[in-house]
């Protein structure tokens, strides 16, 4: 057919055909070549794509980790954030920077480096030491190849190769560790006194201030969205249980479980005690040996007590003859026990060592082990399967409530004829939660949520705990409002005559701040005023004061010597106190702890050497051409 | 005249003459080209083992400072010194190196390390960083001239956050608190937001205040 084509087609009109038909070709499609790879990645940075697929996995990595490590306070709606999202990436751009530095500049891990990590990792360990066996099993199981896991090490560790070899090169000397100190430690004198409360010379407030006051102000007085919900709920210890279990099923019980109540075998010992110290010498440890196996040598049943009485060193036991009572396997130490309940009745032993010291072990009596009766233990029995019934009672009328409440998501009403509970109604209460069940801080969460508050659906199952759990339904909704000004209006009031006296004691500080700074006196200008001045020296920044004092003490600029600096400090509970500087020292670095300063050292290392990489990542970002798809995060 | 309207033995006539003609450079092409990739590729796994021997030394030369070893590492350093003049790896061991020597207050020969380094580093970021460690100890020498005319030759917007705040230390030290202030704040300005100098930065630039200007 082609042949038949080709003959029919010669001159310009196959051309034209056959350039159109190239033409065509070569033109569809094309666009996919400027279009397509565009949309394929997250982010470029050089040449390198992060591809969505890479983004994906590091999202859902971190979103992991952050729910292992928070567990119940979990927060997975925050990974659904663009500014989480925009963090996250930043730091994958930021670890693709440095790996194209370790390139650009020829670092590499190593492979010793890489064999040490995984070495350390502990799940290919056995006894503290890596095990070949258990890294190739594990190997297996991930379906990897020594080289692909090799790889994958060997990225995670490029990645920390700059940062750690700047941190570990990073030089933090003595004299900048003497001036922090210096500076943390300073000491300034201070002259300070608060000035009076003026009196007010006009206390009146007109209502047309009042009003003015309480319009500009609205944001002060609003009372807050309020929600009040029915629920129904499901309380495990309120059930109505089916009657008591009869004796036939306790028997069963009884029978199925009988190990539970053998009574273990008891022994009845007396003892007599060398004492060993812990941080005992050989020696000590022979002389008690020796005290010992002489006191063995001679003892028998009838001069037990009597020995135990002058030789014991057990306090509590020796004035008794050395007597224990009772003992059960497991409740004195361990080799004390496997002596123990290897003797025959009215046999002793040898001195036994035990973490105590050496014990001479008379076996008095057998009490044989045997079950307790059926009679005897009834009333657990009782207690046992009334728990479990109750356990399952509610977890049946729990699982109904959710189905129902789900299936019927706009009222509770079915699942309340259903499963006969009532509906309850709570109170109006705001975010910060209310009183009963509206306390309840997942409760309120619920409540405010969209699901119930926007949508009007129920909850989900609340569960509170205890075997207790409700599902909540939207009752009322009262959005925040102004609080009327009747209601406020003392309160408005109050604000207003503090304001005054707060503009008048301003005032006054500012007056006698400039009285200072002209050279009188602080004694004068505090008597002047009927203040009191206290002087407290050698203060420091973390000093017992009131915090705003002590801020601005700090603030101030270093005095000349007789030329004490001046400021007025708003303590923010509208109170004024002029404060003098006298003196600045640096601290006494004699009296900084050589621990401290050690601390402080690898501190300061730690923060610049992590400041430098960040920097040095800055700058590689502005010689790195880096694009980010907004559209694919 | 087309190629397809000679009969088969003129065109291979054509093609055999052509190839006479253009044979020899063709095969010297493929050559050249051959040895070219060949070579390259030869380099590259060259200069691979060169990183990754420095690699190991240096990592070598880590472990043993941090075992107690301090004179075998100084031996590794040696080598990379020695060896990998060129590779980064020898600068940050030498830095390194720098660093136990001001611990040890030997901060004469901690200015030599760093002049080392500061020569064999080949990216500007990393000499920019070894010129700010080395007025560092120019600092720490109480050499504060020294130390500025240093930071002088760290290029603008190259770790302004340090270079600034080290700037404002050799100012204070040498008494010019009026620049020493301006260049607190402009470190603050680049400073990471969460870095935890930033307190003492700040209570560095407090200390400066002046009347009027007191809580820059």
């Amino acid at each position: 057919m082609l042949q038949a084509m080709r003959n029919k087609m010669h001159g310009w009109p196959s051309i034209i055909v056959l350039g159109l038909a190239v033409l065509a070709m070569s033109l569809f499609g094309m666009e996919s070549y400027f279009t397509s790879r565009d949309s394929s990645y997250v982010a470029k940075v050089g040449k390198h794509d992060i591809d969505q697929r890479a983004f994906q996995d590091r999202v859902n990595q971190l979103r992991q980790q952050a729910s292992a490590e928070q567990g119940e306070h979990f927060d997975s709606s925050m990974f659904e954030k663009p500014e989480t999202k925009h963090r996250i990436l930043d730091g994958m751009i930021d670890e693709q920077l440095l790996l194209q530095a370790n390139a650009d500049w020829g670092l590499r891990v190593s492979d010793l480096a890489m064999r040490d990590y995984i070495a350390s990792i502990p799940a290919f360990q056995l006894n503290g030491r890596f095990d070949g066996t258990s890294y190739r099993a594990w190997l297996a199981s991930q379906r990897k190849t020594p080289g692909m896991f090799e790889d994958e090490v060997r990225s995670s560790l490029a990645v920390q190769l700059l940062p750690s070899a700047i941190n570990d090169s990073t030089i933090v000397d003595a004299v900048q560790i003497d001036r922090f100190l210096g500076l943390l430690t300073q000491r300034r004198d201070l002259r300070y006194f608060q000035l009076p409360r003026p009196a007010l010379a006009d206390s009146a407030v007109g209502d047309a201030e009042i009003e003015a006051w309480y319009k500009a102000h609205q944001a002060d007085y609003m009372k807050p969205e309020q929600v009040s919900v029915k629920y129904i709920e499901v309380n495990g210890a309120e059930l109505p249980l089916a009657a008591a279990p009869d004796d036939a099923e306790l028997k069963k019980r009884y029978a199925s479980e009988k190990q539970r109540f053998v009574q273990p075998e008891q022994r009845l010992a007396s003892h007599i005690l060398i004492d060993v110290p812990a941080n005992a010498t050989p020696e000590q440890q022979k002389a008690a040996l020796a005290k010992a196996e002489k006191i063995a040598a001679e003892i028998n049943p009838g001069n037990f007590a009597k020995l135990a009485e002058q030789d014991s060193q057990d306090l509590g036991s020796r004035r008794q003859g050395g007597d224990l009572g009772w003992l059960e396997k497991g409740v004195t130490s361990a080799a004390f026990d496997s002596a123990l309940f290897a003797l025959q009745k009215d046999q002793i032993s040898k001195p036994v060592l035990s973490s105590d010291g050496y014990h001479i072990i008379w076996l008095r009596d057998v009490r044989s082990g045997e079950s307790k009766p059926f009679e005897e233990v009834r009333d657990q029995l009782v207690k046992e399967a009334t728990a479990a019934e109750r356990d399952r009672t509610y977890n049946e009328v729990a699982g109904k409530m959710s189905d129902n409440t789900y299936q019927n998501p706009t009222s509770l009403e079915p699942a309340s004829v259903a499963l006969k509970l009532p509906i309850k109604t709570t109170a109006l209460f705001s975010r910060k939660g209310g009183e009963g069940l509206a306390a309840n801080p997942k409760v309120v969460a619920a409540a405010f949520g969209d699901d119930v508050l926007v949508q009007g659906n129920n909850s989900n199952l609340i569960d509170l705990g205890n075997s207790h759990s409700v599902v909540i339904h939207v009752d009322q909704h009262v959005p925040a409002v102004v609080k009327p000004l009747a209601e406020v209006r003392n309160d408005v009031r109050q604000k207003i005559i503090d304001e005054r006296v707060a503009a008048v004691e301003k005032k006054q500080a500012d007056e006698a701040l400039a009285r200072l700074r002209k050279g009188e006196s602080i004694a004068d200008v505090a008597k002047s005023l009927n203040a009191d001045v206290t002087t407290a020296n050698e203060v420091v920044r973390h000093g017992q004061m009131p915090a705003p004092l002590l801020t601005q003490a700090f603030l101030l600029p270093h005095p000349a010597a007789g030329k004490p600096q001046y400021a007025v400090v708003d303590m923010q509970d509208g109170s004024y106190v002029l404060l003098a500087v006298d003196k600045v020292q640096d601290g006494d670095l004699s009296k900084v702890p050589a621990e401290q300063r050690d601390v402080l050292h690898q501190q300061m290392t730690q923060a610049y050497g992590y400041e430098a990489t960040r920097e040095l990542i800055s700058q590689l970002k502005t010689k790195t051409e880096i694009k980010v798809n907004e559209k694919l995060m | 005249m087309a190629f397809e309207e000679y009969d088969k033995y003129e065109q291979s006539e054509l093609v055999q003459k052509w190839l006479r003609e253009n044979g020899m450079s063709i095969v010297v092409g493929i050559a050249i080209g051959l040895v070219g990739i060949f070579g390259w590729q030869q380099w590259r796994n060259h200069q691979a083992r060169q990183e990754g021997e420095a690699a190991q030394l240096y990592q070598q030369a880590q472990i043993a400072f941090a075992s107690g070893k301090p004179d075998t590492a100084a031996q590794l350093t040696d080598r990379l010194m020695k060896d990998y003049a060129k590779s980064p790896f020898a600068v940050f061991a030498v830095s390194d190196r720098a660093r136990q020597q001001v611990q040890a207050g030997q901060l004469d020969k901690a200015e030599v390390s760093l002049e080392w380094a500061e020569s064999h580093a080949a990216a500007p970021e990393l000499k920019s960083l070894t010129l700010l460690r080395i007025a560092q100890v120019e600092l720490a020498r109480d050499n504060g001239k020294q130390a500025l005319a240093t930071l002088d030759r760290i290029p603008a917007g190259s770790y302004q956050g340090l270079v600034q705040e080290l700037r404002g230390d050799v100012l204070v030290k040498l008494g010019r608190s009026d620049e020493a202030r301006k260049a607190y704040q402009a470190a603050l300005s680049v400073l990471g937001e969460e870095a935890p100098q930033r307190g003492a930065l700040q209570m560095k630039l407090d200390d400066l205040a002046v009347d009027g200007k007191q809580g820059a």
